[in-house]
């Protein structure tokens, strides 16, 4: 408990640092990227007059070679404008005319192509690229991180405009169909953990190519390429392979849209600037998660739905259940009434199986051995069967659109009773089952020997595991 | 004035970094432990050479030097009160 909470507070305390280092490591970034007000600029172009344009059209062609990031180009057009300035004055001072001294100077720095090519070489060495590297790589570690924070906020508000147009409208009297009823809110929550990682990935690749193209003095574009391949394949392979957890086909279409995010970002205005959060965001984000909710709220109150259905059944038969779609029930001169046969079962959370187990159980109740019920019985095995959805009203039971199990294990003596695990977390639809104990009579026909019971198990894996698991 | 075409060819004989490693050497030469600008540089490297005219290797050793971190850059204003871009030497270890 002591070491957990240790590991808490200093996950939580590097998660701080990460993320205060890197927006100073990207205030510094924009700065540079950016042509900002405070950096030097050409307006130290010495003299005036005639000799602006040649020193002017010189640096321009000079410029034009220069893929370096715009406060790099304005620091070179600066610096050889002084230089200039110095060596006119110098020539000046000589005896040159002022047209001819400015001649001389350009000259003395050969053609401006060739200089702005090897600017534009010099200024990247292995150091800086190394540099470069590390920084995108530390800046996608905060990008990640704040790109999550701000993508959670902005689906939980999209989620929160939604539910209160969706009250506004079930106020209006329109019925609305419950697109997640079938996954107990997993679905949801799982797609706001997926569409902020995405938005968390669109980030990263950004903060990373920002940062690693100003530490290595290269624009954004020439290295978007590089950063693209890295971040759609190690965003693919984790969304594909890493992300664990609840999975249906819109959540895995969705987690495919996180290496797609990442590419995105790594060409998408990639040369513009990061948004910086202004008062307007801020006053944004107070009244998306203030003022709606508490509208929510009083829609909400304002509407008090219910989800009664007219003639809900209260009570059912055991002909509800439609086990005869299974089997019929074994004959009593080969399973006796008095003893009978009941299912449990169990969740192995480690294993991600159900444990199915049937005991017997007579007039006592205690559990007996089941093992003498068995002599009349071969090929006894535990049979799961799609069922009604359990969070229906009604007692559940086989859904009779299927006429086969979709999984059938072999029952094993464990002690007195038979068991059997089902890996339902690992199939792709397992959602509601039911499962019934089944044994090949004497006669050589299969029956029935228990009513067995059922639950919900979602799906619980990676994507790939769920694109290749048995349906 | 110093020919285009002479410059050029410089330029592609230098496959071998040859005439830009030994520009690189003379700046260093000539900065020494001293804060200089890129003109004071160029004088302190062309006093007494046939080449004086020739500067247009002086800023690519300039920035290249600067790239791999042996010379430091810093924009200091001068005696006019204009800011300079000045360069020194950086050190392993403060001076």
């Amino acid at each position: 408990m002591i070491f957990a909470t240790v590991y808490a507070i200093a996950l939580l305390c590097g998660t701080i640092a990460l993320v205060i280092g890197v927006v100073a490591l990207m205030r510094r970034t924009e700065r540079r990227l950016g042509p900002g007000p405070g950096g030097p600029s050409a307006s130290t172009t010495p003299g005036a007059g005639a000799a602006i344009d040649p020193i002017a059209a010189y640096l321009d062609r000079m410029s034009g070679e220069l893929a370096l990031p715009a406060a790099d180009v304005a620091e070179v057009r600066a610096e050889l404008a002084d230089h200039l300035a110095d060596s006119i004055a110098s020539l000046e001072a000589e005896g040159l005319d002022r047209d001819s001294a400015t001649r001389e100077a350009l000259g003395r720095l050969g053609p401006p192509a060739e200089l702005g090519r090897q600017i534009h070489a010099a200024h990247q060495s292995t150091r800086r690229l190394l540099a470069g590297a590390g920084g995108g790589v530390f800046a996608a570690g905060g990008g990640f991180v704040l790109g999550y924070i701000a993508g959670g906020f902005m689906v939980s508000a999209v989620i929160i405009g939604l539910a209160a147009v969706s009250g506004v409208l079930m106020l209006l009297g329109l019925h609305l169909p419950n697109l997640l009823s079938d996954t107990r809110g997993l679905g949801g929550n799982a797609m706001i953990t997926v569409l902020a990682t995405a938005i968390a990935a669109y980030a990263a690749t950004r903060y990373a190519i920002r940062t690693s193209a100003s530490v290595s003095h290269r624009t954004p574009r020439t290295i978007a390429v590089v950063w693209a391949v890295i971040g759609g394949l190690g965003f693919g392979l984790w969304a594909l392979f890493g992300l664990h957890g609840y999975q249906t086909w819109y959540i895995v279409a969705a987690e495919l849209l996180i290496p797609m995010a990442a590419v995105a970002g790594a060409f998408w205005r990639v040369e513009r600037g990061l948004p910086q959060a202004g008062r307007a965001v801020l006053a944004a984000g107070l009244v998306a998660f203030i003022v709606l909710p508490l509208g929510l709220f009083a829609v909400a109150g304002g509407a008090s739905v219910t989800v009664s259905s007219p003639g809900e059944a209260t009570s059912f038969q055991m002909s509800d259940l439609h086990l005869d779609t299974v089997a019929p029930m074994a004959p009593t001169k080969w399973l006796p009434e008095q003893d009978v046969i009941s299912g449990d079962f169990a969740v192995d959370y480690a294993a991600d199986l159900t444990v199915v187990t049937a005991s017997r159980f007579s007039a006592e109740p205690a559990t007996l051995p089941i093992q003498p019920l068995l002599a009349n019985w071969r090929d006894i095995r535990f049979e799961a069967w799609h069922a009604m959805s359990i969070d229906l009203p009604g007692p559940g039971g086989i859904d009779t659109h299927y006429t086969s199990p979709f999984a059938v294990q072999p029952a094993t003596l464990h002690g007195d009773s038979l068991a059997a695990s089902f890996p339902f977390q690992k199939y792709r639809d397992a959602g509601s089952w039911w499962v019934v104990l089944t044994a090949v009579g004497p006669d050589g026909r299969r029956y029935r020997l228990d009513i067995g019971g059922g639950d919900y198990t979602s799906f619980s894996g990676t994507a790939w595991e769920w694109l290749t698991a048995p349906q | 004035m110093a020919d285009g075409a002479a410059m050029s060819r410089m330029f592609r004989a230098e496959s071998g970094d040859g005439p830009l490693s030994a520009e690189r050497r003379r700046v260093l030469d000539a900065l020494d432990g001293d804060v200089l600008t890129g003109p004071a540089i160029a004088r302190r490297v062309r006093t007494g050479k046939s080449d004086s005219a020739d500067q247009a290797l002086l800023y690519p050793a300039l920035y290249s030097l600067e790239a791999r971190w042996k010379l430091q850059a810093e924009w200091l204003p001068g005696q006019d009160g204009v800011r300079h871009r000045t360069y020194r030497k950086r050190y392993l270890r403060p001076r």
